[in-house]
C-alpha cells in the first residue's frame, strides 16, 4: 500500500529533475560562444519501482537525475589533434617557403637573374670594346651589383634563420606554459572526480589546451587506470599527472651546417631526455632552420645552393681571369676574393688556412686529367670544368668546397667563400686594366677581347654544375623553390579542408544549438509546471481527504 | 546530422573567406602579371627566366650587330674612297705615260700624287668610335705613320694571320669584324736575315718522364704458366695467369692479360696499379708497363723485369726497362700566306739523324706543291692527313708509321718520332729540309738533341737558336733590326714579349745578351731563365735560353717575332711613281702601271669580302629581329595576364560574393527564440 504522500514525492523528484535540466540549459546557453565548450545534458533515469503485493505489478516512484554529462567524441578529438599536428607543420613551412620565394623574388625585374643577365651583358660589351675603360668600369660595377645581390639573398636567408630560431624559443615557452596548465588542471580534475563524478568544465579546458598544443608539437595522451592523465611528445613524457618535465633550450655549440648562425637553439627535456618532434609547428620550424639535404629542404639548403652557385661562378670567372691577359700583360689576378683582399693576400691566406683551417689540397693532376695539348682550347677548358665538377660532386668530403686555380698554375681544393663575404678583389678595385679581356700576351693588342668572350661563355658552360650551366642551375633552383612552396600550399590547404570537415563533425556533436536549448528550456519549463500541477493535484486530493472527508458526521 | 547555429555561421564565414581570397588572387592578376612568385606556377616561372635570359642575349647580340653594320658602312665607304684615290693615281700615271710634259707639269702631277698619298694615309687611319678600323687588334694605334710607313709591327704572325677583331653575333657564330690594313695595302717585304720558313727557331727539349718496361706474350700458347712476377722498385708483384689458355685458332684476348696485371698485388697487399702509370699493349703487340720517374732517374728506380716461375712459360722476349724519349720537331706551318713567300718551296724532307735504332726512320718527302695558302687558310686536318700520307724515298712506308703528327695547343705543328726501342737517343735529331723545284735546299729548320728531363719538380731546359750566328759582326750589322726584334717567351703559362727598350745600346753580342737578360728579368719579375751565348761544334756562336727551376711541369717555349716589313707595298709603288715623275723616267712610269694592277685587284677582293660580310650581318640582324618578336610573344603568353579572362572572372567572383552575402543574411537571422514569447 502506497503511503499518503507517495504521489507528492514522485512529483517532487520531477520538479527537481526539471529544475536541474533548466540549470544545465542555462549553462549551455551561457556558454554558446565559449571556445572549446562542449554541450552538457542531464542524464536522468526512473527511480526503482515500488512492487505491489500479490503479483499486481509495480508502480513507478518518479525520476532521478543522475550525472550531468558532456557530449564529446574522443575519436573526433584524436583525429582533430593528429591533423592539427600536420597542419601546424605545413602552415609554418608554407609561410617560410613563401618568405624564401619572396627573397629570391623571381621572376621579376629586380631579381638575381636580372642582375646576372646585366653582368653577362657587360662582359659581352667588354668583348666588343676591351680597351674602353668605361666598359671595364661597367663590368666591375655590374659584377659588384651581381655579387651584392647574391649576398643580399644570402643575408636575407640568414636573417630568416635567425627569426625562425627566435620563434622556436618562443614556442618552447608556450609548450611549457601549456604543460604547466595541464598539470594544474589534472590536479583539479582528479580531486573533483574522486567521488566518481565528472568535472566536465575542467575537462573542456584541458581538451582546449590539448587542441592548441597538438598544433605546436606532436603529442599523444592517455588516462591511466587510476584516472591520472599523461601527455607525451614522441614517447617522452611531458606531463605525468601533476608533474611536468619541461623543455629547455641549449645553445648549440657545434655548428651543424656550414653557413649556420652560431648558438642556435637545441631542445631537450629538463630530465635530459632527447626531444624529437615528429610534427607540429616546432617540426616545421626546426626542419626549415636545420635541413640541408635536398629531400627535405630547409634554409641551409638554399644558402648552400646560393653559395654553390656564386662560388662556382666566381671560381670560373677567376680561373678565366687568371689565364687571360689584362691591358698591361699578364697579371694573374682574381676578379673576386674574400673581404676585398688582394689576390696575393687571398692566396697567401688560402695556402695557409684555406681548407678547414689547414693548407689546401693540390688536385691539379685530377683536374687536368684528360686534357690534351692536341685539343682545342675550349675543349680543354670544358674538360677541366667537367673534372672540377666531378671531383666536387662525387666526393662527399668535398661537399661545400671549391676548387681554385692559383697563380702558381695549380688547382687546389679550398673552402668556399660565403656568398655574403665575396667582394671584388682589391687589384681590380684599384686598377681596371687588370680585368683580363685579352687572350694574347702583353699590352700590344688592346683590341683583343677573346678572353672576355670566355667570361661570357661561362653562362653556356654545361659542365659547371650538376644541373648544367649557371642558367640551368638558377632555373632549377627557382623552380624547386616554387615547387616546394606550392607543395606546402597544397598540403596546407588539404589539411585545412580535413580539419574543417572534422570541425563540422565535432561542432555537430558538441556545439550548442540555440534552437535546441530553447526547445529544451520550454520542455523543462513545461515539465516543471506539470509537476507543480501534479503537486497541486495531490494537495487537492489531501485537501479532500483531510478537510472534506467525513464532514457528514460533523 | 545535427546542425547548430554556430556551425552555420562558421561555415558561412569560411565560405565567404574562400570567395574573397580567390577574388584577391584574381584582382592581383588583373593588375599585373600572371606569375608574380615562383610558387604561383613553378614551371612557368622557370620558362619565364629562360625567355628573359634569351631576350637579353638577343638584345645584346642586336647591339653588336647594329654596331658591326655601322663599322662595315664606314669600312666600305673608306675603301670606296681608296678605290677612287687609286683610280686617280692610275689616271695621272696613264696621262704621264702617254704624253710629254715639262718639269712644271710633272711637278704638279707629283704633288697631286703626293696629296693623294696623304689622303690614302688618312683614309687608312680612319677612326670609328675611338678605334682605328684597319689596325687589326691594335685598335688604339693608327695603321700608318704620316710618312706612309706602317705604324704597327708587321711580324711573321701578322703576315700569316693578320690580327683582326671578330665579334660574336650568336652563341655559336663569330664573324670577322675588321679588315686588315695589311690585306688592303700589302707589305713591302724586307729581307733582314730573320725570315725563315717555319717561324720558330728554338724548340723545346724533350720532357718525357717515364720508364717503360716492355715484353711479349705468346698469345697462342696453351699454357703460359702459373705465375708471373713484376718487380718495380725492388718490390715484387704477383700476376696470376694460370687460367689463361690460348690456341692458334683462339688466342688469349689481350684484355684478359691486362686484367690479370691490373689485379696484381704485392705481398703487403699493394696493388701493382698504384705504382705504375699505365699498362697497355702497343701497336707492335708488346706489353708495356709505364712507371713514373722519381726525383732522380738513376739509382732509386730498379727497373722491372718479368721473371718466370713455371717452366712452361714461353714468352718470347723478357722485357727490360728503358727510358722513353721522343724526338719532336715543333714549328709553325703557314696556314695562310699573302703573296706566299714560300711559293718557291716545292717539297719538304723529313730527316732523322743520329738514330741508332733498327731500322732507322727513312727520309720522308712531303710534297708541298698543293699548299698555296693565298687567301684561304688551309685546314689543319688536311695538313696532318697530307703529311701522314707522305711516303719515304722508296715508297715503302708512310710518315704515320714512324711519326706522330699533330697541332699542339699553340697551333704549332709537332712532328714527333714514335716507337723507340733502344736506349740511347741522345743524338737523335730531326730536321726538315725545304727544297725547290730543282731539288736545291733553300733553307732548313733545325731540330734539337733531346736530353733527359729529370724529375718533375725541377725543369731544366735549354732552348737554342741555331738559325743565327750570334757573333759580334752579326750583332753590329743587324743592330737596328735586333733592337726591334721581339722574342716571345712562354714559361709556366706566362707569355711575355722580350723587346729591348729603344735607347738600349749594345756593341757586341755579349752586351746584346745582357740586355735581353735584363729585359727578361724585368718582364718576369724573377729569375726564370738565363740567356747564354754558346758555341757549337763548328765554332759558331748561337743564343740559348736556359730555364732553371721553373714551375712544375710547365714547358717553356720561345719564339722570335721578326719585323718583316715597314712599308705598305702600295706606298712603295706610289713613291716609285713620284720619283719616276720627278726624275722624268718614262719607262719607269709605264712599269708603274703594271705594278699598279695587283693593288687594284687586291682592293677589289677585299671590298667584295667586306660586302659579303655586310650581307651576312644584315641577314643576322633580320634573324635576331624575328627571334626577338617571337620570344617576346612567348614570354608575354607565359607571364602576362589575359585581361578578358581576368575581368570576366572578377565580375563572376563579385557576383558570387554578393550572392553569398545575401544568402548569409537569410541563414543567420532566425532562431527559435524569435518565435516564442
Amino acid at each position: 500500500m502506497e503511503s499518503t504522500f507517495f504521489g507528492i514525492n514522485i512529483s517532487t523528484s520531477g520538479l527537481f529533475a526539471a529544475r536541474r535540466g533548466l540549470h544545465v540549459v542555462s549553462h549551455n546557453i551561457a556558454n554558446t560562444k565559449t571556445e572549446g565548450y562542449s554541450r552538457q545534458r542531464v542524464d536522468s533515469y526512473q527511480r526503482p519501482p515500488f512492487k505491489l503485493p500479490s503479483g499486481k505489478g509495480s508502480i513507478g516512484t518518479g525520476t532521478e537525475s543522475n550525472f550531468v554529462i558532456q557530449i564529446r567524441s574522443d575519436f573526433l578529438d584524436i583525429r582533430t589533434r593528429t591533423e592539427n599536428t600536420v597542419l601546424g607543420e605545413w602552415e609554418v613551412k608554407e609561410g617560410l617557403l613563401d618568405n624564401i620565394d619572396t627573397i629570391f623574388n623571381e621572376p621579376s625585374d629586380s631579381s638575381l637573374n636580372t642582375s646576372m643577365n646585366e653582368f653577362f651583358r657587360s662582359l659581352k660589351e667588354l668583348n666588343t670594346n676591351p680597351q674602353d675603360l668605361s666598359v671595364r668600369a661597367l663590368v666591375r660595377q655590374k659584377g659588384i651589383a651581381f655579387i651584392k645581390n647574391c649576398a643580399l639573398v644570402h643575408n636575407s636567408l640568414v636573417k630568416l634563420q635567425n627569426d625562425i630560431d627566435f620563434n622556436i624559443r618562443q614556442k618552447i615557452g608556450i609548450i611549457n606554459e601549456y604543460a604547466e596548465e595541464i598539470a594544474k588542471l589534472n590536479n583539479n580534475i582528479y580531486s573533483n572526480e574522486l567521488d566518481g563524478s565528472m568535472a566536465n568544465d575542467l575537462r573542456d579546458q584541458r581538451n582546449l589546451i590539448l587542441d592548441k598544443l597538438s598544433k605546436i608539437v606532436n603529442i599523444n595522451y592517455y588516462e591511466d587506470e587510476q584516472n591520472k592523465f599523461h601527455v607525451q611528445i614522441t614517447g617522452q613524457p611531458l606531463v605525468s599527472h601533476i608533474f611536468t618535465d619541461k623543455l629547455v633550450i641549449k645553445d648549440r655549440i657545434d655548428i651543424k651546417n656550414p653557413y649556420d648562425l652560431p648558438r642556435l637553439a637545441d631542445i631537450e627535456f629538463e630530465s635530459k631526455s632527447t626531444f624529437k618532434a615528429l610534427g607540429g609547428e616546432i617540426k616545421g620550424y626546426i626542419d626549415m632552420r636545420d635541413n640541408i639535404d635536398a629531400n627535405n629542404k630547409g634554409i641551409p639548403f638554399y644558402i648552400d645552393q646560393i653559395s654553390e652557385f656564386t662560388d662556382r661562378l666566381i671560381s670560373e670567372l677567376n680561373r678565366i681571369n687568371m689565364t687571360g691577359f689584362g691591358l698591361r700583360g699578364t697579371d694573374k689576378i682574381m676578379l673576386f676574393t674574400e673581404n676585398n683582399m688582394s689576390t696575393a693576400d687571398y692566396e697567401a691566406y688560402l695556402m695557409q688556412r684555406g681548407f678547414n683551417g689547414k693548407a689546401p689540397l693540390d688536385v691539379t693532376d685530377y683536374v687536368l686529367k684528360g686534357t690534351d695539348s692536341k685539343l682545342q682550347d675550349q675543349e680543354n677548358y670544358d674538360i677541366i670544368s667537367g673534372n672540377i665538377k666531378d671531383i666536387l660532386y662525387n666526393n662527399p668530403q668535398y661537399k661545400s668546397k671549391s676548387i681554385r686555380l692559383l697563380s702558381d698554375g695549380r688547382y687546389y681544393i679550398v673552402d668556399r667563400i660565403p656568398t655574403n663575404s665575396i667582394t671584388i678583389s682589391k687589384d681590380v678595385d684599384r686598377d681596371l686594366s687588370k680585368i683580363a679581356a685579352s687572350s694574347v700576351a702583353a699590352g700590344e693588342l688592346p683590341g683583343n677581347g677573346e678572353n672576355a668572350l670566355r667570361f661570357r661563355n661561362i653562362r653556356n658552360n654545361r659542365f659547371m654544375y650538376a644541373t648544367g650551366s649557371p642558367d640551368d642551375f638558377m632555373q632549377s633552383m627557382i623552380s624547386s623553390i616554387g615547387v616546394d612552396s606550392n607543395q606546402a600550399k597544397y598540403i596546407t590547404s588539404a589539411e585545412k579542408n580535413i580539419l574543417t570537415d572534422l570541425d563540422i563533425k565535432r561542432q555537430s556533436l558538441m556545439g550548442v544549438s540555440e534552437d535546441e536549448e530553447v526547445a529544451d528550456m520550454i520542455r523543462y519549463q513545461h515539465a516543471f509546471s506539470a509537476n507543480a500541477r501534479m503537486v497541486t493535484t495531490f494537495d487537492e486530493m489531501l485537501d479532500v481527504i483531510i478537510n472534506r472527508l467525513g464532514t457528514v458526521g460533523r | 546530422m545535427r546542425v547548430t547555429n554556430g556551425m552555420m555561421t562558421n561555415t558561412l564565414i569560411r565560405d565567404l573567406n574562400n570567395v574573397l581570397s580567390e577574388y584577391e588572387k584574381w584582382s592581383k592578376y588583373a593588375l599585373g602579371k600572371k606569375v608574380n612568385k615562383a610558387s604561383d606556377d613553378p614551371i612557368a616561372a622557370a620558362k619565364i627566366l629562360r625567355y628573359k635570359t634569351d631576350l637579353n642575349e638577343l638584345a645584346s647580340f642586336k647591339e653588336t650587330v647594329e654596331e658591326n653594320l655601322n663599322w662595315y658602312d664606314v669600312t666600305d665607304s673608306t675603301l670606296k674612297q681608296l678605290t677612287e684615290a687609286q683610280k686617280k693615281i692610275k689616271d695621272i700615271a696613264e696621262r704621264a705615260a702617254n704624253g710629254t710634259f715639262d718639269a712644271v707639269d710633272r711637278e704638279s702631277m707629283r704633288s697631286e700624287i703626293n696629296g693623294i698619298k696623304s689622303h690614302i694615309v688618312s683614309l687608312m687611319n680612319t677612326n670609328f668610335m675611338g678605334k682605328y678600323i684597319f689596325s687589326g687588334n691594335q685598335i688604339d694605334k693608327p695603321l700608318l705613320k704620316e710618312d706612309g710607313n706602317y705604324n704597327i709591327n708587321i711580324t711573321d704572325t701578322e703576315l700569316r694571320d693578320p690580327t683582326s677583331l671578330s665579334m660574336l653575333i650568336s652563341p655559336n657564330e663569330r664573324i670577322k669584324l675588321s679588315t686588315s690594313g695589311v690585306d688592303v695595302l700589302g707589305v713591302d717585304l724586307v729581307e733582314n736575315g730573320f725570315s725563315n720558313i717555319f717561324g720558330d727557331v728554338g724548340a723545346l727539349k724533350n720532357l718525357e718522364d717515364k720508364i717503360i718496361i716492355s715484353g711479349r706474350f705468346d698469345l697462342e700458347q696453351e699454357h703460359l704458366g702459373d705465375k708471373l712476377k713484376v718487380t718495380v722498385d725492388g718490390k715484387e708483384y704477383d700476376v696470376k695467369i694460370d687460367d689463361l689458355r690460348g690456341t692458334k685458332d683462339s688466342p688469349i684476348l689481350e684484355t684478359f692479360i691486362l686484367k690479370r696485371f691490373r689485379e696484381a698485388k704485392a705481398a703487403d697487399g699493394q696493388m701493382l696499379t698504384e705504382v705504375i702509370n699505365d699498362i697497355y699493349f702497343d701497336e707492335h703487340g708488346n706489353l708495356n708497363i709505364e712507371c713514373p720517374v722519381k726525383d732522380t732517374l738513376t739509382g732509386t728506380f730498379d727497373l722491372g723485369r718479368y721473371s718466370v716461375e713455371s717452366n712452361t712459360f714461353n714468352a718470347t722476349i723478357i722485357g727490360t726497362g728503358r727510358q722513353a724519349k721522343t724526338s719532336e720537331l715543333i714549328g709553325d706551318f703557314a696556314l695562310s700566306g699573302l703573296d706566299s713567300n714560300y711559293s718557291n718551296i716545292k717539297s719538304l724532307e723529313l730527316i732523322c739523324d743520329g738514330h741508332v735504332g733498327n731500322p732507322p726512320p727513312p727520309k720522308y718527302v712531303i710534297d708541298l706543291s698543293k699548299f698555296n695558302g693565298a687567301y684561304k687558310p688551309i685546314k689543319k686536318e688536311k695538313i696532318i692527313e697530307h703529311i701522314n700520307n707522305s711516303l719515304d724515298e722508296n715508297n715503302r712506308t708512310k710518315v704515320s708509321d714512324r711519326y706522330d703528327v699533330y697541332f699542339n695547343q699553340d697551333d704549332k705543328l709537332v712532328i714527333s718520332l714514335k716507337g723507340l726501342s733502344n736506349e740511347d737517343y741522345a743524338d737523335t735529331t730531326l730536321r726538315l729540309e725545304a727544297k725547290d723545284e730543282n731539288g736545291v735546299v733553300i733553307n732548313n729548320v733545325k731540330g734539337y738533341s733531346p736530353k733527359l728531363f729529370r724529375g718533375r719538380t725541377t725543369v731544366e731546359s735549354d732552348i737554342e737558336f741555331r738559325n743565327f750566328v750570334f757573333d759580334d759582326d752579326y750583332i753590329l750589322k743587324n743592330k737596328e733590326d735586333l733592337s726591334k726584334l721581339p722574342i716571345l717567351v712562354e714559361i709556366g703559362g706566362n707569355k711575355k714579349r722580350i723587346l729591348l727598350s729603344e735607347n738600349e745600346i749594345f756593341n757586341n753580342s755579349q752586351e746584346y745578351v745582357d740586355a735581353l737578360q735584363k729585359e727578361l728579368n724585368a718582364q718576369f719579375g724573377e729569375n726564370v731563365g738565363e740567356f747564354q751565348l754558346k758555341t757549337d761544334a763548328n765554332g759558331q756562336h748561337f743564343l740559348s735560353l736556359k730555364t732553371v727551376n721553373t714551375l712544375k711541369g710547365n714547358k717553356p717555349f720561345i719564339r722570335l717575332e721578326a719585323t718583316r716589313g715597314y712599308k705598305p707595298a702600295i706606298i712603295r709603288d706610289i713613291e716609285f711613281l713620284e720619283s719616276a715623275l720627278s726624275e722624268n723616267k718614262q719607262t719607269e712610269i709605264s712599269e708603274f702601271l703594271d705594278k699598279w694592277r695587283p693593288h687594284y685587284e687586291r682592293l677589289l677582293s677585299v671590298r667584295s669580302d667586306v660586302g659579303a660580310r655586310y650581307q651576312h650581318m644584315e641577314i643576322s640582324r633580320d634573324r635576331i629581329d624575328d627571334n626577338q618578336v617571337s620570344f617576346k610573344d612567348i614570354l608575354s603568353k607565359a607571364q602576362d595576364t589575359d585581361f578578358h579572362e581576368a575581368v570576366i572572372k572578377l565580375e563572376t567572383l563579385k557576383n558570387i560574393y554578393q550572392a553569398s552575402l545575401s544568402a548569409g543574411g537569410r541563414i543567420v537571422q532566425p532562431t527559435l527564440l524569435d518565435f516564442i514569447k
